[in-house]
């Protein structure tokens, strides 16, 4: 498919890419490296130039009475609770999705509507859904002898915020893992129920060692977007109460938006990029040294 | 081969139960709204509709910056929509058929600026639009916009261009066509539902955008829809029925574009991720 290029060619390359790279280099790439400036002075606004304080900002953040480690063990659970969740619920909708029924269509339309609604409308309507004292959940519970609970509390806050995510962005996977589902030859399960498998069986040893790699590409995406998501949090509960759903992303924004430390937020992003990247490369070392061997 | 009768009838249960999640939020919001001022909290544990009373819609409708918000939001969309699709359609073309040195570059770090969230560029960002006098401007987050679809439009594309046989633009060269013109008249035409995937995605990316609308833009009258919403939500003056009007107002259209565009959608969503 990739043909060699010619001298001529490269006035057509050149007048075809460079607009691209050029809006991808200043407006990612040199954002990129700003933040990095940014974490090593301190500054009290962003029109303010600050003062170059090489890696105090770091000792700071990763000193002892510093919020980020709570911050990065909230963030672990919001992230790891979710992206769990949404990875065993999305594969059961997608299994049932991927055997045709009337209506299937329509199902599937349905199925993405929390993946492309503004987070304000998801956290809106859930809020009005789980309000202690006159969302209609609450009522539902209370006519069923089983008590009045608040969603938003210290101890069901995370619970919550982990419960709107799924709801939100199970879809993404719902949507990958049938795309990869139509890759699988339909011989193999025709091969397998001759054998005498049962779903189960077949789930387990089909689909499952097919799917590797498009569950290790969810598992990545999803990770990389839930560790750094910040939408739903702070519509639902902006870190609180008590900062119990203060995950890095909430930090973050408090820091450089809020409290105007600027450099204290940057560092703190530039922190939580660099454990996303190692993560990441962990993540993809991993997986593709076991496709190696097979 | 034709389903066990009890896998149908679970199947049934299951599919009625995923439908029922997924949309109860929206039309619990808007059969909310719709009881107005009276019905909101008397008729709370009402499954069904009560009332047709349009007060809440017309209270956020004509008070406060609603409906600026929403014409920010359509018109940035459209813009952002615009040259994402232009600049991406070129880049990818030339990504997708040619061999050169720095193709596996730009395509890996189109796969990085994909996956780099939001609110680390935010803050950078933030500081350059100042230093260039565009914060707080929709051109500012316009070109925040642009940043945040262009990699993986531009992903998508190739994507889409990897499935055109080359063979008709080769015809198209030997016949003494340009390059340039094998692209608009061949393959462009053939493309298209790669190009609507890739408008439709960049649409929605641009209109639900929450982190760059948030901390780019700081006065009512030029914040996009999802935080004009979150600062009416924040102010003490309106009622909660307003809110869920709403967030009905932004919900029922969503759906109705979906209905019209979701495939183009979810195959744009199925060519970028499950081809990284």
């Amino acid at each position: 498919m990739l043909r060699r290029v010619t001298r001529k060619d490269w006035p057509f390359i050149g007048a075809l890419t460079l607009p691209g790279l050029v809006l991808l280099t200043s407006f990612i790439a040199v954002p990129l490296f700003v933040i990095v400036q940014y974490s090593f002075r301190s500054a009290r606004s962003f029109s303010a130039e600050g003062t170059f304080v090489g890696l105090d900002n770091y000792r700071y953040i990763l000193g002892s009475d510093s919020p980020f480690y709570e911050a990065l063990y909230l963030t672990l659970v919001y992230a790891g609770g979710s992206v769990l969740l949404q990875l065993v619920v999305g594969v059961g909708i997608a299994l049932v999705l991927n055997k045709p029924f009337w209506g299937n269509g329509l199902l599937r339309g349905a199925s993405i509507v929390p993946y492309i609604i503004p987070a304000i409308v998801a956290t809106l309507a859930w809020r009005w859904i789980l309000d202690p004292e006159v969302g209609i959940l609450n009522v539902m519970l209370s006519t069923l002898g089983l008590g009045n609970i608040n969603f938003f509390s210290p101890s069901m806050a995370m619970v919550t915020v982990i419960g709107v995510s799924v709801w939100a962005w199970t879809p993404f996977v719902v949507i990958v893992f049938l795309a990869g589902l139509q890759t699988i030859p339909e011989e193999l399960y025709e091969s397998a129920r001759v054998d005498g498998a049962g779903a189960i069986r077949q789930f387990v040893s089909i689909t499952l060692p097919m799917m590797k790699a498009v569950i290790v590409t969810i598992l990545v995406l999803r990770g990389i977007w839930m560790f750094s998501k910040f939408d739903v949090v702070h519509l639902l509960t902006a870190g609180g109460p008590m900062n119990l759903t203060r995950t890095l992303p909430i930090l973050i924004y408090e820091e450089a938006f809020r409290n105007f430390n600027v450099g204290e937020g940057a560092t703190i992003a530039v922190l939580s990029l660099i454990l996303m990247l190692i993560a990441i490369l962990i993540f993809l070392k991993l997986t593709s040294s076991r496709d190696s061997v097979r | 081969m034709q389903p066990r009768r009890s896998f149908r009838v679970f199947q049934a249960i299951m599919a009625l139960l995923i439908g029922l999640i997924t949309l109860f939020p929206i039309y619990w919001v808007t059969v909310s709204a719709l009881r107005g001022f009276t019905g909101l909290y008397d008729d709370r544990s009402t499954l069904w509709p009560t009332a047709f009373n349009l007060d809440f819609f017309t209270s956020i409708w004509a008070s406060t910056n609603f409906p600026r918000n929403y014409f920010n939001s359509i018109v940035l969309g459209v813009a952002v929509t615009f040259i994402t699709v232009v600049v991406s359609l070129a880049m990818a073309y030339v990504l997708s058929r040619f061999k050169f040195r720095g193709n596996g570059v730009i395509r890996m770090s189109m796969l990085i600026g994909y996956m780099l969230p939001p609110l680390v560029l935010a803050i950078p960002l933030f500081g350059l639009l100042v230093s260039v006098g565009l914060d707080d401007t929709l051109y500012g987050l316009g070109i925040a916009h642009i940043a945040m679809c262009l990699p993986f439009g531009v992903w998508m594309m190739i994507a889409f261009y990897d499935t055109v046989p080359v063979d008709l633009e080769e015809a198209a060269w030997i016949d003494g066509a340009t390059k340039m013109q094998a692209l608009v008249r061949i393959v462009i035409p053939v493309a298209v539902p790669g190009i609507v995937s890739v408008a439709v995605f960049s649409f929605v990316l641009s209109f639900t955008d929450y982190v760059f609308g948030l901390m780019l833009v700081s006065s009512d009258s030029m914040k996009t829809l999802p935080v004009g919403l979150a600062t009416i939500a924040e102010s003490t003056a309106l009622q909660r029925g307003d809110l869920l009007a709403g967030a009905a107002l932004i919900g029922l259209p969503m759906i109705g574009f979906m209905v019209l565009a979701g495939r183009f959608f979810i195959k744009g969503m199925m060519a970028g991720a499950v081809k990284g």
